[in-house]
């Protein structure tokens, strides 16, 4: 009975093993909160998966309950960014409120990283409450961080910043994010 | 520490009550072949689970979520099964069906409740410190401090739901299984609903307002379960103090005084691991979110290329804490504090090799370092090792304690902010 026992048990861990080991890469899943919504030349969409290690010092992600990622991509422009190019040098800020008591439940600049899909801007977040919520993103000018364009006739792309970023920083703002803390 | 004791103890509770309770009402069937397989159920279970644990950590192959539904579904079918095949008139002919759909439960328990808590001690954030450090010792042992709750309510569960009536048994884990199923299959279904598979605006809302309520008041099931079945040692403690059973002779009666008293025993455990359990979810969790505040930084004189901080100002045998700002605009911050019975004093950069900048606190006389709650000895502060602070140069002179800004300077990269 015991051998019989501990045969059936290597068995159960070795064909879940086997079965899990055979099965295909999935990656990450990406929970989304919102897709396309445009402001000035950007294509700005939002998700959130779990809290992942970083580099240079941001390995920890005891703390937090999601990584919060904003993918912004370029649209037509006469900034010189290819169609669906990834938008780099911005500054982005990003503030979670809840619908329920108007509280901020989340607030920060995100940082900028790489992951398997690519670059993008995020953060590791602590959001524990179930609730709805509405996500604000604010962009910053490029050129706060250095970024420049050029403004000849003969090598520039045609426009520049001042076209969308003359009275601010441009936002996003959307409603009715029906948030659940998951499991990872 | 009590991040892990929590963490643990709230994971692990409910399954080691309903696997308790499946363990002695099966037991109590009589059926030798129906407790075989129970046991097989909780150790395909733990072998399941641990498997689970390292692909899970180790791959990418794991959807959390989707993985879960199918334990939910599972589990959920089984409890079905369990509530029909354990209806009194079907009971006397079901005990192998019923153990098996015993078997289901306690398997997809463990299965779900396991990987996670098995895997804590890989992911415990210990800043580079080593598994020799104090900070991960501190983590592990409310880490193994949650499974000793959760084994012991198992084992006190176990015990007593034999000695009680088995309609109690039943009826209480029948209810504590609904629970628990209701509650697993809103949050399975909220997983599709969250990656977008339940497309039903209307299907999907009503979903939404489940899991919140479940999500936001997860600890209510707790309750419900405890509530529910502390009615057992309860029981079983006021009756361990008077003999019921009829005696013919003294030595039967101190037999049946021997049994009350291990009865007693029982009852008294599984109370302590529910008042346990209640402290972990209140006090404790309280305790454990409570964050420290550092003392401000004190005014320091700042001339010739170095802090200048007066006996006068730290002689008082509490903890001093002072900054310099490098060029870069990086504050750079140290500790004083006169040694016990001593005229000398310990100095250190408020940062240490293993937990960083995180700084140090004063409480009950003590010195504790913010972010493994290690308590220091005062005496050792200005030594090297462990988690005391980062060593820096200082001389004495005419009253004072003169820290050299160079010296500040070479620790820059200790503090990010």
């Amino acid at each position: 009975m015991k051998k019989a026992l501990l045969m059936l048990l290597t068995a159960v861990m070795v064909l879940s093993m086997a079965v899990v080991a055979n099965a295909q890469d999935l990656g990450f899943t990406e929970y989304p909160i919102f897709e396309d919504e445009e402001v000035g030349f950007m294509n700005v969409s939002a998700v959130y998966f779990q809290p992942v290690p970083m580099s240079n010092g941001n390995e920890n992600v005891e703390d937090f309950d999601i990584h919060l990622e904003c993918d912004v991509s370029a649209m037509e422009n006469d900034l010189g960014y290819g169609l669906g190019d990834w938008v780099p040098y911005l500054t982005v800020d990003y503030v979670v409120t809840s619908e329920t008591d108007g509280e901020v439940a989340a607030e920060g600049t995100f940082m900028v990283m790489s992951a398997s899909d690519g670059p993008h801007y995020g953060a590791n977040i602590s959001l524990s409450e179930a609730d709805t919520y509405t996500v604000k993103f604010i962009f910053h000018n490029p050129e706060e961080n250095g970024y420049l364009v050029h403004i000849d006739a003969e090598t520039g792309p045609g426009g520049t910043f001042d076209e969308y970023f003359a009275d601010g920083n441009l936002e996003v703002e959307v409603d009715g994010w029906d948030y659940t803390p998951q499991e990872w | 520490m009590l991040r892990y004791l929590i963490l643990v103890t709230e994971n692990l509770i409910v399954t080691a009550i309903t696997v308790g309770m499946l363990f002695a009402f099966i037991n109590e069937l009589g059926n030798k072949t129906g407790k075989r397989i129970l046991l097989v159920g909780a150790l395909s279970g733990i072998a399941g689970a641990i498997a689970m644990a390292v692909i899970k950590n180790t791959t990418a192959k794991i959807h959390t979520g989707m993985w879960n539904l199918r334990i939910f579904i599972a589990f959920t079918v089984s409890v079905v099964l369990f509530l029909i095949f354990t209806i009194k008139p079907l009971l006397k002919k079901s005990a192998i069906p019923a153990a098996v759909s015993a078997e289901l439960i306690t398997f997809t328990s463990i299965f779900y409740t396991f990987p996670d808590v098995l895997a804590y001690p890989f992911s415990f954030n210990l800043n580079g410190a080593s598994v020799l450090s104090t900070a991960f010792f501190s983590r592990f042992t409310g880490w193994l401090g949650g499974w000793v709750i959760a084994l012991l309510t198992f084992m006190a569960v176990k015990y007593l739901c034999r000695k009680v009536s088995q309609d109690l048994v039943c009826g209480i884990l029948d209810l504590a299984l609904v629970i628990t199923a209701a509650q697993r299959m809103i949050r399975g279904l909220d997983t599709l609903r969250a990656t977008r598979v339940i497309t039903d605006k209307a299907l999907a809302h009503n979903i939404f307002v489940a899991a919140k309520f479940t999500t936001n008041n997860s600890d209510l099931f707790i309750y419900a379960t405890l509530a529910l079945t502390v009615i057992i040692p309860v029981t079983m403690l006021i009756r361990s103090f008077r003999i019921t059973q009829p005696y013919k002779n003294s030595a039967e009666k101190r037999k049946l005084l021997a049994a009350n008293q291990k009865n007693r025993g029982w009852s008294i455990v599984m109370i302590l691991c529910y008042i346990m359990t209640i402290l972990c979810m209140t006090w404790f969790t309280y305790l454990s979110t409570q964050t420290v505040e550092l003392s401000p930084i004190e005014d320091a004189l700042i001339k010739d290329g170095a802090v200048w901080v007066s006996f006068d100002q730290v002689s008082d045998g509490h903890l001093h804490r002072f900054a310099w700002t490098s060029e870069n605009g990086v504050q750079i911050r140290f500790i004083v504090i006169k040694k016990p019975n001593s005229s000398s004093y310990g100095i250190g950069l408020d940062a240490c090799d293993i937990c960083g900048e995180t700084g140090y606190y004063e409480k009950n006389g003590k010195i504790v370092c913010k972010l493994c709650d290690v308590v220091m000895n005062i005496n050792t502060i200005g030594f090297k090792g462990g988690c005391n602070p980062k060593v820096i140069d200082y001389k004495i002179e005419n009253g004072y304690i003169i820290v050299p800004t160079s010296t500040l300077l070479e620790h820059e990269k200790d503090f990010k902010s």
